[in-house]
């Protein structure tokens, strides 16, 4: 059979113009033969996809998206300034930060009154581990970003101790942290724990779980805080973390009563 | 510029409403895809298929942006960039399931396949020459072989049906030069 005829045929097909008996003999064929089916399906689709006005749109677009952004030079310049202005802060930082260390030298060591004596980890390193891999952003799993139900009643209930509060600053609900370039990733917790009355001296604990696992913590930090002039015990941490991109939740709890204060989640990808 | 502006400007490909697009939410998209490891190509591609994801969306008479059309363009260009970041992984997962998270919506889902297809379609279409695309276009816009006959000034309505299968085996092939044809047609 020529190619124009094969054509016409399939025209015929799918334009429904065939007798019954000529549709039966068709199908029967394309059932046998997957390279008729395939050819069927390509002329179907071109049928069904076919949209001027999508064509016309794209042309356009095409057209559009060659014509230089206005604020083109602009963001050039900025970019360019942009360079100048951080390695100047930077300087400035670095000056400051040296200027510090030799006035903390110098000033004779004085413990600090208002420091509440919780226990910091023995060890603080720079980038605490879980302990799983992580992968590279690429490998994304989308099931690591699916929300944990019985997490998720936590940080949508507002839990609270009947006594004890936190406000919670950071990190916005659902907030997204970007990975580094070393995998890492640092969140800032802050916020305050309030109506503590005498009992300031508790030790609070910051679990972190991942979406998979409501029963085990990946990770748990002893939340470093200090008291302040009202008495409530304030904080303001940034550990760095190696997790692997995905959706996270994290709970502050009072460690000797077992009681959960605060949950919250964070994304990271 | 109301969302319904900007609704009707995209199905109707006008050139005001698709400047204003581009002048003000593709840096915003270069952005955030050079801020992910992409290039501006990816941005480029990415701006246009939103623009054509909008397009086909617009078309059914029922669908309302309930955000600001910045925000809901925004949304749709981050999904098909982390679909097409998830493809580079060399996995098969696509983030549909993720994509209401991220979007905070509930009518983002997007038929990747079929948006990948009608690219394939669209581009290979564009291939062709002036007088090709308008025969085929008669053709599939069901226009009689004999009015096509008249319409393209051929002798003959034998000849429109030869021209015809010239042009669109010519498609047929441009289409069937991307690796992927057969999976998209299978879709």
């Amino acid at each position: 059979m020529k190619q124009s005829e094969l054509y016409e045929q399939i025209e015929a097909y799918l334009n429904d113009t065939l007798s019954p008996g000529q549709r039966q003999e068709w199908e029967q064929r394309m059932a046998e033969d997957p390279a008729l089916s395939q050819e069927v399906a390509l002329h179907r689709s071109l049928k069904e996809d076919f949209d001027p006005g999508r064509i016309a749109l794209r042309a356009n677009l095409r057209d559009i998206m060659q014509e230089p952004l206005p604020s083109n030079a602009q963001s050039k310049f900025d970019k360019k300034w942009y360079w100048w202005i951080s390695l100047g802060c930077l300087s400035a930082a670095l000056i400051l930060y040296a200027v510090w260390m030799v006035w903390a030298k110098e000033k004779p060591a004085s413990p600090e009154p208002e420091a509440v004596p919780i226990e910091m980890p023995k060890v603080y390193p720079d980038t605490i581990q879980t302990p799983k891999k992580a992968a590279p952003i690429a490998n994304a799993d989308p099931a690591r970003f699916k929300p944990n139900p019985s997490l998720e009643a936590f940080v949508n209930s507002n839990v609270r101790s009947e006594s004890i509060a936190v406000k919670m600053s950071r990190p916005i609900n659902g907030q997204r942290v970007r990975t580094n370039e070393k995998s890492t990733v640092q969140i800032r917790f802050t916020g305050t724990i309030l109506n503590l009355e005498d009992q300031a001296s508790r030790k609070f604990m910051l679990s972190f779980f991942d979406n998979r696992n409501a029963n085990e913590p990946v990770l748990e930090l002893l939340l470093p805080a200090k008291k302040d002039s009202k008495n409530d015990l304030m904080f303001d941490f940034k550990p760095q973390l190696k997790l692997e991109p995905g959706l996270y939740y994290f709970t502050i709890e009072a460690i000797d009563q077992g009681e959960i204060l605060y949950a919250g989640k964070f994304l990271v990808d | 510029m109301t969302n319904t502006d900007y609704l009707e400007g995209v199905l109707n490909g006008d050139p005001i409403v698709l400047r204003k697009m581009y002048q003000t939410m593709f840096p915003l998209i270069l952005k955030m895809v050079e801020g992910q490891s992409g290039s501006e190509d990816d941005a480029r591609d990415i701006f246009q298929e939103a623009t054509i994801v909008i397009y086909s969306k617009a078309q059914s008479s029922d669908f309302r942006i309930n955000f600001q059309f910045n925000t809901y363009f925004t949304a749709v260009c981050r999904n098909l960039w982390l679909n097409r970041r998830s493809k580079r992984s060399a996995s098969e997962v696509t983030i549909r399931e993720d994509v209401k998270l991220l979007a905070g919506t509930d009518d983002l889902e997007l038929n990747y396949l079929t948006l990948e297809r009608q690219q394939v379609f669209d581009d290979a279409f564009a291939q062709l020459g002036e007088d090709c695309q308008k025969l085929l276009r008669l053709f599939f816009e069901k226009t009689p072989m004999s009015e096509i006959a008249t319409e393209m000034g051929f002798a003959s309505e034998g000849y429109a049906r030869r021209r015809k299968f010239q042009c669109k085996d010519y498609l047929v092939d441009l289409v069937k030069k991307q690796p992927r044809y057969l999976e998209l047609i299978q879709a």
